[in-house]
This record gives structure tokens, C-alpha cells and sequence, in this order.
């Protein structure tokens, strides 16, 4: 019994990391008042090219450094869209995800990717899991400082709230949400990146699977706050892991209800928890610099 | 010498100058009121003052030198603060957050021990006081705006404005104000006073500059005029304080509340065994403290919050009737806060004006609707109830406060209504157009509107009602009618004193 | 904000373009080739098909057009095909084919079955096609069988004889009838070897996923099964790749996983694109009749890789002998059962 706990969470932590990155990424952005719907496009592109560089250098950090430079691109290139030319910011982030989708597909038949196989893989720490999912452990604790201890986090807080305050205190809305969205989209693409190098070897079409958007999930029913976001990854990956373990022990549990499991604890979690969430009330809401 | 002088300031915004050649000088130790209607110019001014708007012309000098003023950040360097109507503040994070974001410092970490210390010190020292680490969100107004005054301290301001500080606040809340503004003049701070309330206004200024229409009208002494004397500046015309009334004894009763209750959004009951009732052709004037269960009162006449007790409107039980049914027996509805109940701030002047109408017979064909009769309506109330605004299609928020104020009131009465509920009709308006919003009401009371007029402006209610009740904790505590009532009696009742 | 107007026009062109090229269901004229070695009037047939996908998508609907097109350049035959059919459009392009003298209509894909039928109803002299049913066909409408229950037969009988802790786990994405139909070929095959071997079959929901084919391998191992077989299209990497790390022996069925992982022992592969390609030849022969064509071995739509790599001694030289001489015997036209039934 506990050898099986202890497993089912080992198995929880391991395959939730991707999305944990994800939702690190869509947090930050979001905390700053732009909405993340782009996280799922600029995710697979990570997948993308850490595969390509990771085969390319022979060492899958170099793979994931590539991955977080390419996501940095999309990020800043997704902040100039909805920050300087004010594009609205859920229409775009479908577009991003369309692109994203598009553009490794093509490129994927294009360069024949998936026949590659990543030979290197992440060095494993104590327990045996691969060291990024300690970097997510300690990146969710340092979000946690970064939010709520430092000056520029209570600045980012700020800004997803009332720009307009945070403009007439002297500080720059767009220097902030820009920031938010190169960090937001590097974290999104290292998920991207652990995801097809860390945990897999090789790249397919569509294999972020949705994780962009279960992000997104995991950050609002976390309420914007980094503990929230991270209890919010692991309700998923509990029900995910449970999803299969229900059906890996035999038995006639309807595979429908266990697949369904996963969704089923985010709605059911979402309904008991939404009443205390308060979306940043500057969300999606482009700021007008007005003179 | 002053220590800040405006030189000449002009400020054109499309289509209006809102600030033409104005010149004005502020000292330290001294309160300085800038009075003037909606519009006349005084918001601008401060803007301009505190870098948020740049002059078109004008100089400004700080202790004799020159200075440009760009941003908030050179104004905040020269020593000057503001407090905005619209607060600063950011609701989700504490107070100590909130100042720590607003000094704007380098540095990783913050310091919430060192600053809050130094939060608690000026509280003490002006009398501010203030839980640094409560959330901003579970502030009350009053506490809020302190809040934004310790900001304003805390980087060492010197000369502070208070954009319409009183407009929000409780006489109590208004009281402390006054005496933490008294506090600074006695640190030879200067604060720079906007307001339209007269009698606040002869309270504590040292100085008033009166603006009309983006300049500057003339500068006295609260000593050497009236509040007769300071509206006339400000209009430009004579302004009548008491309104004259037909004698025309009350009618029927139209109104009839009988033994109702109440619960709040929180679920406290806050109007217990209320009874009251209203005849056509009178003002029933509700007096009494904020918060004391008017909101609900209101809401269980016009069926937007659950009651128990009973409602009659004319001869019908409208008891936890449909809000709907409710506007069909004639009632208008002028609510208390105009901008979340009385209009949609986005949506055109017209739109808001044919809020409640456009559904009906006159303006139907089949299933579309008659846009140019309904155009027609709008223009109408708007000629008609001095609304000023270029066109019919502006958004409501591009009113001023009283000119919105001006435009739920003129929908409300045009209806003819049988019964007028008026809640703090003139809240956050200029004396023009609150010399003309109570005309209406008192036109529509001769003729033969019943109307609850509930205000917690003693002078408000002395002026209009025909009739007077004070409510305390849900309840009217006396009822006497307006020859009988003085600022004692009504005083003690409000107060909580049966006589 | 000149910038922003310009930017917003050139996307919103872009999209234009984009919805154009994507959605329409362009229809592309893809004559036959001139040198016709089939029948003498073969190459007056005109044939139509309805992909869901882009036809150079790199996976299913690519699959079916190649195998058209092979069938149609051996017959000289005129073939049409449209692609990225819609739900609303498909009984209008059906019928538009029917009406325009084609007299083959392969549509791929089961959501294009409820349309065939209709439209087939209407048509009795032309020739219908479904690449993905088996069950309730019309006089005139085909489907076909692409040997999944040979595909679970031979799968059963290789992990069976590869188990020893007699837990045989498999990896599908989703329930289908031929998926379910293959799966309990599977089991009864590999209870013939053993009956106290128990089959776990896990779902995940997901053609795509490698990830969560991944976990559902690991899940599987982790209560004791010693082979994994998988059957999920592309997402069947990541199964593979666990069982690499794990160590535990597998055997892809299905889809082929050629050098994903160096615990495969041998694979079962389904050749869909060789099953569609005959089907339409047979009806540009005539010979395709109605009900399911049923297609496998013997085909050569199911065929049998060959018992390799470092794990591939799990199973003696008798036992994969053993194997090889039940499929030949099926590839001679024998049923596969009745030589099962007959041999253990």
C-alpha cells in the first residue's frame, strides 16, 4: 500500500511537469493582465526544436536552451501583437496556437523530425526523477518570492489590477508586460522542451495534446497564485495518473469514466474553489497610455 | 513668496479649453480651495500641477524656480501629492504594498517591516490611522483615502491636493478628514481643497480660488463671503437655496410600507419593521447616517432585493414584485450610485435615455423599433433637462458626474411618474446643477408626484421635504413634519435617540 | 496607428486565404494515366473520394489517396479526390459525384458512414466504399476489414508465448469495434497458450499523446505485466520508449515502430494503404460486393516482421517457428482460428 502511494506520486510528479512549466509560464503573463491562450502553440514549438537541437549538439540542455530562445522569439513577437498594437489577446492566443501547431507539422514533414531520436537525456537527482522537475519545484517557490517579496513582483501584481496606477507611479506598463510575456513564453517552451526531450525522445504532430490549455485551467483554479497553480497542475496529474492506474489494474472500470477522470476533478475542483478566484480585473484589457 | 506659483497656464483639449491663461499661487500652512462647477477647469489645473497633462502654455514655479513638471514622478520630486477622486489603489494588495509600489524604488527585496514602521508613524503623527497590512479591498472608503494621503506623506509631500475628497465620504468620515488636513497645516504643509460642498468649503479654507469655465473668476476669503456669495462667482449667476413650493395640501397615499425587513448582501438584516408611507403631491424626506438600511430599503421597494412586511404602490401589492412590475405602476428611480445602477457607463446618451422606454407601444413597429422617434425622445430630454454633451452618441462616460446625474434624473422624470424615489439625487454634484436637479423634483412633486427623497445632506432634506423621518438601524426612529424639524431633533433621532 | 490598421488588413487577408485554401473542399482533377493495363473499358470509370484530412498530410488521408491513386494509375482510370471534407458538406459532394457519372464513391473515415448510407440508397448502381466499418452494409455500399482479427491473433499468440509473469498489457487509444474486435482476438489467443494469462488493456484517449501512452505503459509495468503490445498510431513511441527504459519486451501491433526501441521482439503490421488500394481495385473489376471485404494475411494487409533485436530470445526457436508456421498456414488460405484451436 504505501509502495503504491509513493509510486502513484512519483508517477504524478514526473508527468506533470511539463504542464507545471506551462502553468509557470502562463502565471506570470497572466499575473500581469495578458491573457496566455498561446501557451498550447508556443508549447509545441518548444517540443519542436528541443528535439531538433538536443539530435543537433548531442546534449538535450543545449535542446532546451534552443527551445526557451524560440519560445523567447514567439513571446515577444506575441507581446508586441497584444502590447504595442493592443490585438486582442484571446483571438491572437488562438491564432498562436494554430500557427504553432501549424508550423511544427509542416516543418516535421518538411525535415522528416520525427524520425529523430534524442539520445542524451536530463541527469536524474535524488528519487530518481530527471533534474527539471526539482527546477519546477524551485521555480514555483521562487515565483512565490518573486511575486510577493520583491519590488518588481509587487509591481507585476499591480499592473495585472490598474495599470493606470502603476504608469503614474513612474513605472512602465509596457516595460512590465513585456518582461512577463519573454519569461512567460520561456518557461512554456522549457515545458515544451521537457516534454518531448525529458520524458520522450522523439517529436510527433499535436503531442502537447492540450497541456497549453490545462495550464491556463491550472492557473485560474489556482486563483493567480503560485501554490494555487501548483495544486491546480497536480489535481490534473493526480486524476491523469489515476485515470490509467484504474485501468492498468484490470477490472471492469469503464475505460469512458477513467479517461473522463482528469477533466471530471478539474471541473468538480473548479466548481467547490471558483467562488474565491478573482480573475486580475485588468485582464485582456489592452493599456491605452493616455496623455 | 509661494511655494508653488501656476503662471499663465492654458490647456486645450479638443473642441474645449479647459483651462485658459490661469494663474494661481499655493502656500505652505494654508488650505487653498479651487470652487467651480463640472467642467470649469479645476481637475485639469491639478492634472497639469501633478504631471499628468501637459500645458499647452504656462509656467510653474516651485519656491521661486522654474520647474518643469512632466510626469507624476517630477511633481512627486517637487513636493507635491495628490489624492485622485478615482483612488490609486491597487485593491488585491495591502496597504504597505500598495506604498511600496507607489515609491517606486530600486533593489530586489522589499522591506514591508521598515516601511509599514514608518506607515504607523505618520498615522500617529496626522491622526490617519489605518491597519498597514490589511488588504486594500477590505478598506472602507474613508480608510482608503487615508491610505492615499499616507502615500502622498510618505514620500514627503508638501503640498497635498484632495480632488473631491468629502464626495465619498460619511459626515463622520468627513469630520476626521478635516482634522487630519488641520494636523498638516500645523506641520506647515499647504493642501490644495476641491469640493462643491459649501458649508465644507467655509469650514476649512484659508483661501478659495473660484474657476468658471477655464478661468479664474476671482480669490477671497472664506471670512469676507457667504455661500450666497461663492455660488454667484461660480455660476455667475444669483443661486436660490430655498426652493419655493405650491402649498397644495398632499393627496393620497401612494406609497405604503408596512412592518418590511431586510438583509443585506452579507445577510444582515439591516431594515427591520419598517413602516412609512407617501402621498402625491409630497416629499418624504428620509434622513439619516449612511448605511443604516436605506440601500435595502429601496432595493425591497423596487423589487431588487428579497423582503418580508408589505409594499403597496396605489392600490397594488407590489411585495417581492418583478422590478418590471414595480416601473409599470409609475414609480421613477433616481439610484444612488448613478454609474453602477443608473446608466450603462459604455453605452450612448441616447441608449441610456431609452432604457426603460424603447420597449414600449409608441416605439414599436413589429419587431424593429422606431430609432428616429426614439433619437427624437433622447434629444428631447437632453434639451430639455440641460444635459450638455455635443451629440445624442457619446458614451455616458464621457458625461461629467453631474451632467450623468442630470441625465438619469431627466429619463426618470420624464416618465410623468406617479412616485419618485430619489436616492442622494446631488451626490458629487455642482451647485448649478444641483440647484436645478431639486427644482424638478419639487416641479414634480406639485405636480402630484409622491416622492422618498432619502439623502444623509441635512440640508438637502430641510430644503425639500414636506415631511421627515429619520431612519436608524432599519428603522424610523421619529417622523415630524418639516415645520417641526430643526438640526436638534433630527440630529438626536439620527443618532439614535428616541425624543 | 497607421501600423495597426496596416497589420490588421494584411492579417485578415491572410485568414481569407487561409480559410479558402483550408475549409472549401477543393476539389482536384488527378487524371489517370493514359497507359491502361486492366480492362478493356477500365479507364471510362471515374472515381471519387472524400478525405477528411489534406491529402499530403503525412498520415490517414494521405494513406487513402495514395492508395487510390495506385489503384487508378493501374486501371487508368479517371479519379477525383476532395479534401478536408466537413460534416455538413459531405452528402452534397457524394452526391454531386453521383450525379456527374462517377460510379466509385470511397469515402474514409467512419463519420462519412451515416452520409454513405444515405447517399447509397439513392444511387443502387454506383459503387459506395467505406474505408472504416465492418457492420450493416447496404447492397451497394462496401466496407472493409482490414484483418483485425488476424492483426490480434497473431499479436496474442507471440505476447503469450513471450510472458512469463503471465500479465500481458496493451495500449490502445481509443474503443472501436476494431480495435475491441482485435483486442479479444488477443486475449483468446494468448489464452490458448496459457489460460491463466490475464490481458489488461489501457485507454488513452489519444492517437497523438506519446506522453500519456508513456504513462499508461509505465502503469501497466508497474502491476506486473512483463510484455506491453501497442496499437495508437503515432503516440505508440512513447509506450515503446518505456518499455526501452523499463526493460520489459514488446510487440507494436498495428503500426509499425521500426528502431523505436530496442526491447521489440517483432511486430505485427497492418497495412491499411495495401487494403484500400485492393478494395478499389476489386470494384474497378466489379468484383466487390457488399458487406465487409475482408481482407488479412493472405492479403498481405497483415504481415509479420521478423523476431530480432536483443530481447528477441525471450522466445525459443520452437516458439517462433511455431508462430511462422501458423501464419504461413493462414497466408495459404487456412482460418486463422481453426489453425489455433488445432495446434494448442
Amino acid at each position: 500500500m504505501a509502495n503504491s502511494v509513493y509510486t502513484f506520486i512519483m508517477s504524478m510528479i514526473l508527468y506533470s511537469t511539463p504542464l507545471l512549466f506551462a502553468a509557470l509560464g502562463v502565471l506570470i503573463m497572466e499575473v500581469t493582465g495578458t491573457v496566455n491562450m498561446a501557451a498550447e502553440g508556443i508549447m509545441a514549438v518548444g517540443c519542436y526544436v528541443a528535439v531538433v537541437a538536443s539530435a543537433h549538439f548531442g546534449n538535450v540542455w543545449m535542446g532546451a536552451l534552443c527551445a526557451m530562445l524560440a519560445a523567447a522569439v514567439i513571446g515577444l513577437l506575441f507581446g508586441f501583437l497584444v502590447i504595442d498594437l493592443q490585438i486582442n489577446q484571446t483571438v491572437l492566443g488562438i491564432a498562436f496556437n494554430l500557427i504553432g501547431a501549424g508550423l511544427t507539422t509542416t516543418l516535421n514533414r518538411a525535415f522528416k523530425t520525427d524520425a529523430i531520436t534524442v539520445r542524451d537525456s536530463f541527469a536524474k537527482g535524488p528519487f530518481g526523477l530527471p533534474i527539471p522537475v526539482y527546477i519546477g519545484f524551485i521555480l514555483v517557490a521562487v515565483m512565490w518570492v518573486f511575486l510577493y517579496k520583491t519590488h518588481t513582483g509587487v509591481r507585476y501584481r499591480s499592473v495585472g489590477e490598474n495599470p493606470t496606477v502603476v504608469e503614474s507611479m513612474g513605472i512602465s506598463v509596457r516595460r512590465l508586460r513585456y518582461t512577463a510575456c519573454l519569461w512567460g513564453a520561456v518557461f512554456v517552451g522549457f515545458g515544451g522542451a521537457f516534454l518531448s526531450t525529458g520524458l520522450l525522445s522523439k517529436f510527433t504532430e499535436n503531442m502537447t495534446s492540450g497541456r497549453g490549455f490545462f495550464a491556463l485551467a491550472a492557473v485560474t483554479f489556482g486563483n493567480y497564485t503560485p501554490l494555487g497553480m501548483l495544486a491546480g497542475v497536480f489535481v490534473f496529474g493526480a486524476g491523469e495518473t489515476l485515470s490509467f492506474r484504474l485501468q492498468a489494474g484490470g477490472g471492469a472500470f469503464p475505460y469512458e469514466a477513467a479517461l473522463m477522470l482528469p477533466y471530471a476533478l478539474v471541473i468538480v475542483f473548479l466548481c467547490i474553489f471558483s467562488r474565491n478566484v478573482r480573475d486580475p480585473k485588468a485582464l485582456g484589457v489592452p493599456y491605452k497610455k493616455s496623455r | 513668496m509661494s511655494f508653488i506659483e501656476m503662471q499663465g497656464i492654458t490647456k486645450i483639449y479638443p473642441g474645449t479649453i479647459a483651462c485658459n491663461k490661469v494663474s494661481v499661487s499655493f502656500d505652505r500652512g494654508e488650505v487653498h480651495t479651487l470652487l467651480g462647477e463640472n467642467g470649469a477647469g479645476k481637475t485639469t489645473l491639478m492634472k497639469v500641477l501633478y504631471g499628468l497633462a501637459k500645458p499647452d502654455e504656462g509656467k510653474i514655479f516651485v519656491n521661486g524656480q522654474e520647474k518643469r513638471i512632466d510626469s507624476p514622478k517630477d511633481a512627486i520630486e517637487a513636493g507635491i501629492g495628490m489624492v485622485h477622486q478615482h483612488f490609486m489603489l491597487i485593491p488585491t494588495i495591502t496597504v504597505v504594498e500598495n506604498v511600496i509600489l507607489s515609491l517606486n524604488e530600486n533593489g530586489l527585496f522589499i522591506d514591508k517591516k521598515k516601511v509599514a514602521e514608518r506607515l504607523l508613524e505618520l498615522a500617529d503623527r496626522y491622526g490617519l490611522k489605518v491597519d498597514p497590512y490589511a488588504k486594500v479591498s477590505t478598506l472602507t472608503v474613508g480608510q482608503q483615502q487615508r491610505v492615499e494621503i499616507l502615500k502622498a506623506l510618505y514620500r514627503n509631500c508638501e503640498l497635498l491636493i484632495l480632488d473631491e475628497p468629502t464626495a465619498v465620504l460619511t459626515p463622520q468620515e468627513t469630520e476626521e478628514l478635516f482634522v487630519a488636513v488641520r494636523n498638516l497645516l500645523a506641520e506647515d504643509k499647504g493642501v490644495i481643497f476641491i469640493s462643491h460642498k459649501m458649508n465644507e468649503v467655509m469650514e476649512i479654507s484659508n483661501k478659495i480660488t473660484v474657476l468658471h469655465l477655464g478661468e479664474v473668476v476671482g480669490s477671497v476669503k472664506p471670512e469676507d463671503t457667504d455661500a450666497r456669495g461663492l455660488a454667484k462667482m461660480m455660476v455667475g449667476r444669483e443661486i436660490k437655496f430655498e426652493i419655493e413650493k405650491s402649498d397644495k395640501p398632499a393627496g393620497d397615499v401612494v406609497l405604503d410600507i408596512k412592518d418590511l425587513c431586510a438583509k443585506d448582501a452579507r445577510g444582515v438584516q439591516t431594515v427591520n419593521n419598517l413602516s412609512l408611507s407617501v402621498r402625491a403631491g409630497e416629499i418624504y424626506g428620509v434622513a439619516g447616517v449612511d448605511g443604516n438600511g436605506q440601500s435595502e430599503l429601496i432595493k425591497s421597494i423596487t423589487g431588487l432585493c428579497k423582503c418580508t412586511g408589505k409594499v403597496t404602490i396605489g392600490d397594488k401589492d407590489v411585495t417581492n414584485a418583478h422590478p418590471r412590475t414595480v416601473l409599470d405602476c409609475g414609480v421613477a428611480h433616481i439610484p444612488e450610485d448613478r454609474q453602477a445602477r443608473g446608466m450603462i457607463m459604455k453605452a450612448s446618451i441616447r441608449d441610456n435615455l431609452i432604457l426603460d422606454t424603447f420597449y414600449n407601444e409608441e416605439y414599436q413597429n413589429g419587431p424593429f423599433l422606431k430609432w428616429a422617434k426614439l433619437d427624437e425622445h433622447a434629444r428631447y430630454i437632453v434639451e430639455n433637462y440641460n444635459v450638455k454633451t455635443p451629440d445624442i452618441f457619446h458614451t455616458g462616460d464621457s458625461l461629467s458626474g453631474g451632467n450623468q446625474q442630470k441625465m438619469v434624473v431627466g429619463r426618470e422624470l420624464d416618465k410623468n411618474p406617479k412616485l419618485l424615489l430619489a436616492v442622494h439625487p446631488v451626490r458629487g454634484v455642482d451647485v448649478g446643477a444641483t440647484e436645478f436637479i431639486h427644482e424638478q423634483i419639487v416641479a414634480a412633486r406639485d405636480a402630484g408626484c409622491a416622492v422618498l427623497l432619502i439623502s444623509t445632506e441635512l440640508d438637502e432634506i430641510f430644503a425639500l421635504s414636506d415631511r421627515i423621518g429619520v431612519i436608524y438601524e432599519g428603522e424610523i426612529l421619529g417622523e415630524m413634519d418639516r415645520k417641526d424639524a430643526n438640526i436638534e431633533n433630527i440630529g438626536m433621532l439620527m443618532a439614535g435617540n428616541r425624543i | 496607428m497607421k501600423l495597426k490598421k496596416l497589420l490588421a488588413l494584411v492579417l485578415s487577408v491572410a485568414m481569407l486565404a487561409l480559410c479558402l485554401s483550408g475549409c472549401g473542399g477543393e476539389t482536384k482533377e488527378d487524371g489517370g494515366s493514359a497507359d491502361s493495363s486492366g480492362g478493356g473499358d477500365a479507364s471510362e470509370i471515374k472515381m471519387g473520394l472524400l478525405l477528411p484530412g489534406s491529402a499530403n498530410d503525412g498520415g490517414w488521408s494521405q494513406m487513402a489517396a495514395d492508395a487510390f491513386e495506385a489503384a487508378a494509375n493501374e486501371y487508368g482510370c479517371t479519379a477525383d479526390y476532395t479534401e478536408s471534407v466537413a460534416a455538413t458538406d459531405m452528402e452534397t459532394i457524394m452526391r454531386g459525384y453521383a450525379d456527374n457519372g462517377y460510379s466509385i464513391i470511397v469515402s474514409h473515415g467512419a463519420e462519412f458512414l451515416d452520409a454513405s448510407k444515405q447517399v447509397a440508397k439513392d444511387y443502387p448502381d454506383i459503387q459506395f466504399i467505406n474505408t472504416s466499418s465492418m457492420n450493416g452494409m447496404d447492397p451497394n455500399l462496401a466496407g472493409i476489414d482490414f484483418g483485425s482479427a488476424e492483426l490480434g491473433y497473431i499479436t496474442g499468440l507471440i505476447a503469450g508465448m513471450a510472458t512469463e509473469s503471465n500479465k500481458i498489457g496493451l495500449v490502445c487509444a481509443m474503443e472501436g469495434d476494431t480495435t475491441v474486435l482485435c483486442n479479444e482476438c488477443v486475449e483468446y489467443a494468448a489464452k490458448k497458450i496459457n489460460p491463466d494469462i490475464e490481458v489488461t488493456v489501457v485507454y488513452t484517449g489519444s492517437f497523438d499523446d506519446q506522453l500519456k501512452a508513456k504513462q499508461a505503459t509505465a502503469e501497466l509495468i508497474n502491476n506486473g505485466c512483463d510484455v506491453i503490445a501497442m496499437n495508437c498510431d503515432a503516440a505508440a513511441i512513447g509506450a515503446v520508449q518505456q518499455c526501452d527504459e523499463a526493460g520489459v519486451v514488446c510487440v507494436p501491433y498495428a503500426t509499425p515502430m521500426d528502431g523505436q526501441g530496442s526491447t521489440i521482439i517483432c511486430q505485427v503490421i497492418q497495412d491499411a494503404q495495401l487494403g484500400i488500394q485492393v478494395a478499389v481495385e476489386k470494384a474497378i473489376e466489379g468484383t466487390l460486393g457488399s458487406g465487409a471485404l475482408a481482407m488479412g494475411i493472405a492479403e498481405n494487409v497483415v504481415t509479420l516482421d521478423d523476431f530480432q533485436g536483443p530481447y528477441s530470445d525471450v522466445l525459443t526457436d520452437d516458439e517462433v517457428n511455431q508462430i511462422i508456421e501458423i501464419f504461413d498456414k493462414v497466408y495459404n488460405g487456412e482460418d486463422v482460428k481453426e489453425v489455433i484451436d488445432s495446434t494448442f
